[in-house]
């Protein structure tokens, strides 16, 4: 039997995109601002794409490369994501 | 041994250009339209070959331009691909302006609207024209500091500013163009536009005239400007901000045909060269049975055989796995290219004198290859460029092989099996699964590893070639090794991508030596799921041990050269496949007679 939930909360998609930056721009966890845009930190626009593959993974369903082009802070892709419902089986 | 007929039929993707090959004759006779000496006419007179696009035109190669879903004729890129070689052999400035409408094309077959594609359509049916427009001359390809502009403008968009350096600029009925849609400066600030050139009224688009070249000087080089132009909102591809998206997307299956425009321009340099030694005798005997002169030759012919592997592979790629395609096609573009123009320098050495004369031997056809081939490698992104989009992943392509690596999935077993099989059945073209970025996913480079298993199965079940087979093995050990320490740097927290302004150059060379890794599998892999359609001369894996030996010597790896009679083997595939008046190909391929 297959069921819909939200798996992450706003919060914590926050938190993992806060450390996924920090170690991509290897700065403090306090350096990363939830509403500064991605490409502020000097973060190639392409490059940031990466990060969506491994957040398919931690999220486990598919995410449009391009999100973050769409998403372009943390608040707003955090709050994106914790929208979208996965599958269980 | 198999014959060449019957190679041919199995693998039917070459049929199309074995039959255009026909078509248009034999390029050394006069007669022919697209003859050497047509051409170098036309290059001396910078004239555009108005009279060789209207053969491929009756001939049909416009109809591979339309999907079939559309009503055209495009199913296979490598069909598209061979029969694009096929025209490369005679005449890039040819091959490349007729196939500009391809370029012009394919962003409304990715994210046109079903009405602008089914217009599309009708325009190339009806041989019109359709030209790409992405640059501009302040910014080359920091695109995405364009400033060319569309402001809203009643029901549609105005727009203004000029675009510079693109083919077929002015003959050119319609064209596809990247616009700035806001103000702002992020990938989602540009749209691409379809511009059919009748539509605009008077005086607001206008050509900049002919912009001369070095090569391909018949070419229509140009730009537009753009003033007040007012275009109907209809004329947007896709979603407004998705121009970035699209062309990034697009641009990757034209790379494609930039490589078969350097395997057509290799051929003919090749050729050319050959045919000159066998004729010539220094010193009381025939310059091509000097040592110094075949090692030189082997070097050269190991670069074509693996730029022809890289290809096959990668169009077949296309087919199988679109959502990688990011990385496959800029290890392609940053490959091939490069590899022809050190193939057509290499040549100049053995051509002697005769390479720099305009009127000398078939009318100097090698002088204008080696000018016109020197635009590949600056089209659909630069070798810079190409490398930087490998670079910016590779270290996801890492961590992901990182977990992966001793256990692959089944799926990536499938997909090599249909991508290395030549014969093997294609999906269909799907434009639709092109990603922007791979997402750390390259099933090819686990055909490295696997390469090293097959050359192990073959030495424990076949009696043959076993010492060329263990050097093989040998040298896929080392390029293995050379991968995991490639991977290990990537994942150490040394390699930090910034802006791209401030990536290291050494990052660069990361870029190239994974494009290695996927040539040292393409070959092996190419080789050995294909003995039994390969030309004969390609059934033993000298070839490959010299492919892997150039490949290792690339990768400042050391392994033994090949041995004198080992060359003497290449030597004699060259010479025969020239004396055949076959294409320089592992697969038979007859040329024009």
């Amino acid at each position: 039997m297959e069921h819909q939930v939200h798996k992450f909360s706003t919060e914590e998609i926050a938190e993992w995109l806060t450390q996924k930056m920090a170690s991509e721009l290897a700065i403090s966890i306090h350096q990363v601002h939830p509403d500064t845009p991605f490409a502020d930190y000097g973060l190639n626009s392409m490059a940031a794409l990466n990060i969506t593959g491994e957040m398919e993974e931690w999220i486990g369903t598919d995410i449009s490369a391009t999100l973050l082009w769409d998403y372009p802070t943390i608040t707003s892709l955090s709050e994106y994501l914790s929208k979208i419902e996965v599958s269980f089986a | 041994m198999h014959s060449p007929e019957t190679h041919t039929r199995i693998l039917t993707q070459f049929d199309k250009a074995q039959e255009l090959e026909t078509f248009l004759g034999n390029p050394l006779n006069a007669d022919t339209v697209l003859s050497f000496e047509h051409s170098v006419a036309l290059d001396e007179q910078e004239a555009y070959p108005e009279q060789c696009i209207q053969l491929l035109n009756d001939w049909g190669l416009h109809q591979y331009y339309i999907p079939e879903q559309l009503g055209g004729k495009l199913r296979s890129i490598e069909e598209l691909f061979s029969m694009a070689r096929t025209i490369s052999r005679r005449d890039l400035t040819t091959v490349i302006s007729h196939a500009v409408t391809f370029l012009g094309a394919i962003d409304i077959w990715i994210g046109g609207s079903f009405e602008q594609q089914k217009a599309l359509a009708a325009m190339i049916k009806e041989r019109k024209i359709i030209a790409l427009s992405l640059t501009e001359k302040k910014h080359g390809s920091d695109l995405m500091s364009n400033e060319v502009c569309a402001e809203a403008y009643q029901e549609g968009y105005k727009i203004n500013g000029e675009k510079w350096l693109f083919n077929q600029a002015h003959n050119s009925s319609a064209v596809t163009m990247l616009v700035k849609t806001d103000t702002s400066n992020t990938p989602r600030s540009y749209s691409l536009f379809f511009i059919n050139k009748d539509e605009v009224a008077t005086g607001q688009l206008s050509s900049i005239g002919k912009i001369k070249t070095h090569g391909v000087r018949g070419m229509d080089m140009g730009g537009l400007t753009l003033q007040d132009a007012i275009l109907p909102k209809e004329t947007r591809i896709g979603k407004k901000g998705a121009g970035l998206e699209i062309a990034i997307k697009g641009l990757q299956v034209t790379r494609m045909l930039c490589a078969s425009f350097s395997m057509g321009a290799m051929d003919t340099a090749l050729r050319t060269v050959i045919q000159f030694a066998v004729q010539r005798e220094l010193y009381g005997d025939s310059i091509i049975q000097m040592p110094r002169y075949k090692n030189s030759l082997v070097k050269i012919f190991t670069k074509v055989l693996i730029s022809e592997c890289l290809s096959f592979t990668s169009a077949r790629a296309l087919h199988v796995i679109p959502k990688q395609f990011t990385v496959i096609s800029a290890i392609v573009k940053s490959s091939v290219p490069v590899f022809s123009e050190a193939v057509l320098q290499e040549l100049t050495h053995l051509f002697g004198a005769r390479y720099y004369l305009r009127e000398e031997f078939n009318f100097g056809i090698f002088q204008k290859v080696l000018r016109d081939n020197a635009t590949v490698s600056l089209f659909d992104g630069n070798t810079a460029v190409n490398q930087h989009a490998i670079l910016l992943q590779l270290k996801y392509l890492a961590y992901n092989r990182s977990k992966e690596w001793n256990n692959r999935s089944a799926q990536i077993i499938e997909n090599h099996a249909v991508i290395y099989d030549l014969s093997a059945p294609l999906p269909s073209l799907d434009f639709s699964k092109l990603d922007v970025i791979s997402k750390g996913k390259d099933d090819l480079i686990f055909g490295l590893k696997m390469a090293t298993e097959k050359i192990t199965q073959e030495l424990e079940e076949t009696p043959l070639d076993h010492c060329l087979l263990q050097r093989i093995q040998q040298c896929l050990q080392k390029i293995e090794i050379k991968q995991k320490a490639l991977d290990a740097t990537l994942l150490s927290d040394e390699v930090q991508l910034g802006n791209v302004y401030a990536i290291p150059a050494l990052y660069y060379t990361y870029a190239e030596q994974y494009g290695y890794f996927h040539m040292a599998a393409s070959c092996v892999q190419i080789w050995h799921h294909n003995k039994t359609v390969v030309h004969e001369h390609f059934n033993s894996p000298v070839w490959v041990l010299a492919c892997l030996t150039f490949i290792c010597e690339a990768l400042d790896i050391t392994v033994n050269p090949l041995t004198e009679s080992e060359e003497d083997l290449i030597v004699d595939a060259i010479v025969e496949l020239y004396h055949k008046n076959q294409l320089f190909s592992i697969i038979p391929q007859s040329l024009a007679v």
